[in-house]
């Protein structure tokens, strides 16, 4: 716990995730809710560091390097909720384990040209059971599939929010991260009903 | 508390060429070499200063990077943030700031990692409800 002074600041913090393929959108909805302008952070991944702590040993190493787009908002006096958005593609996957860690759920925006960017998030978060909506991207004013269609393609569930959004849209956006934490909600309701 | 790996990004350090610092430093030098931190430090974890720290800040003892966190330390930041203002890849910031804890210079948020609320009904209404208040 940080007790660091007499000033009265945010001390705890959580998390969603926002993914999709590139282009899809991901840091124009971050940047459309956040109170900061986006930040980018990176992370590299050095293959033949994988479970090994000195790379002194291991001169000749490949390195990935995965460039992440972060926003956040302050839910209350105490807390403050940041929202990531991560690339979609596997070979950045050495990323997710940290960023699912403790996330609320996950946004996967949709460009509905590029339908098969999202199939690879989808799978991980289903299998991590990390509730999820899947908002489709009309940033262009036009929706070229109806979610009936992009839920029957991506072979979702019959709980998993379909969304349309416009990711440049403050309000939209809002509506989206209530409906994924509304999802959240009804998911870990159902589990322990009751406890609350 | 749980416990998880830590991922092994940031491990370009050595990379560079740079050696290990010669022992009188290494405690205040960058990461001394190490890729991995003491601590796991999520990414959204806020980082903020002690007063130790805020009263070391002009210590010649401290860092540039350590100096740095401090200043940043002035307003709400996460890791993710310090990371991003040092222009310095997460995995090196993590090592920094988990150095810079173990001194007892700043001191890191809860987060929903390490309290395992984010399946809790009422942190969720909570977030809900700063949500809907935008």
């Amino acid at each position: 716990m940080a007790s660091s002074g007499s000033e009265s600041r945010p001390t705890r913090s959580t998390k969603i995730v926002i993914s999709g393929g590139f282009g899809a959108g991901k840091t124009t909805f971050v940047g459309a809710v956040s109170e900061i302008v986006p930040l980018r952070t990176e992370a590299v991944m050095t293959q033949a560091s994988a479970g090994v702590d000195d790379l002194s040993a291991t001169p000749h190493k490949t390195t990935t390097t995965v460039a992440m787009d972060f926003g956040r908002i302050s839910i209350d006096d105490e807390l403050i909720l940041y929202l990531f958005g991560s690339p979609g593609q596997n070979r950045f996957w050495f990323m997710w384990d940290d960023l699912v860690r403790g996330a609320i759920g996950a946004v996967v925006l949709v460009d509905t040209r590029r339908l098969q960017d999202c199939f690879g998030p989808i799978d991980f978060f289903e299998a991590r059971n990390l509730p999820f909506v899947v908002a489709i991207n009309a940033f262009d004013g036009l929706l070229r599939h109806r979610p009936d269609e992009v839920r029957e393609a991506l072979s979702l569930s019959p709980e998993v929010p379909v969304l349309v959004c416009d990711a440049r849209d403050r309000e939209s956006a809002k509506q989206t991260l209530i409906s994924l934490v509304e999802h959240a909600l009804r998911t870990w309701s159902q589990v322990t009903p009751a406890t609350y | 508390m749980v416990e998880y790996p830590t991922p092994g990004d940031g491990a370009e350090f050595l990379a560079d060429g740079e050696a290990p610092s010669s022992s009188l430093v290494r405690p205040y030098s960058r990461t001394g070499g190490r890729t991995k931190p003491k601590r796991n430090l999520d990414l959204e974890a806020l980082v903020a200063s002690t007063v130790n720290g805020r009263e070391a800040v002009t210590s010649p003892l401290l860092s540039p990077e350590h100096v740095s966190v401090i200043q940043l330390c002035q307003g709400t930041v996460s890791v993710a943030e310090i990371a991003a203002k040092l222009a310095v890849p997460l995995g090196v910031a993590r090592v920094i700031i988990a150095d810079m804890a173990d001194l007892g210079l700043v001191e890191v948020g809860r987060t929903s990692a390490v309290e395992g609320d984010e399946r809790d009904p009422a942190f969720l209404r909570r977030v809900l409800s700063g949500l809907q208040r935008l």
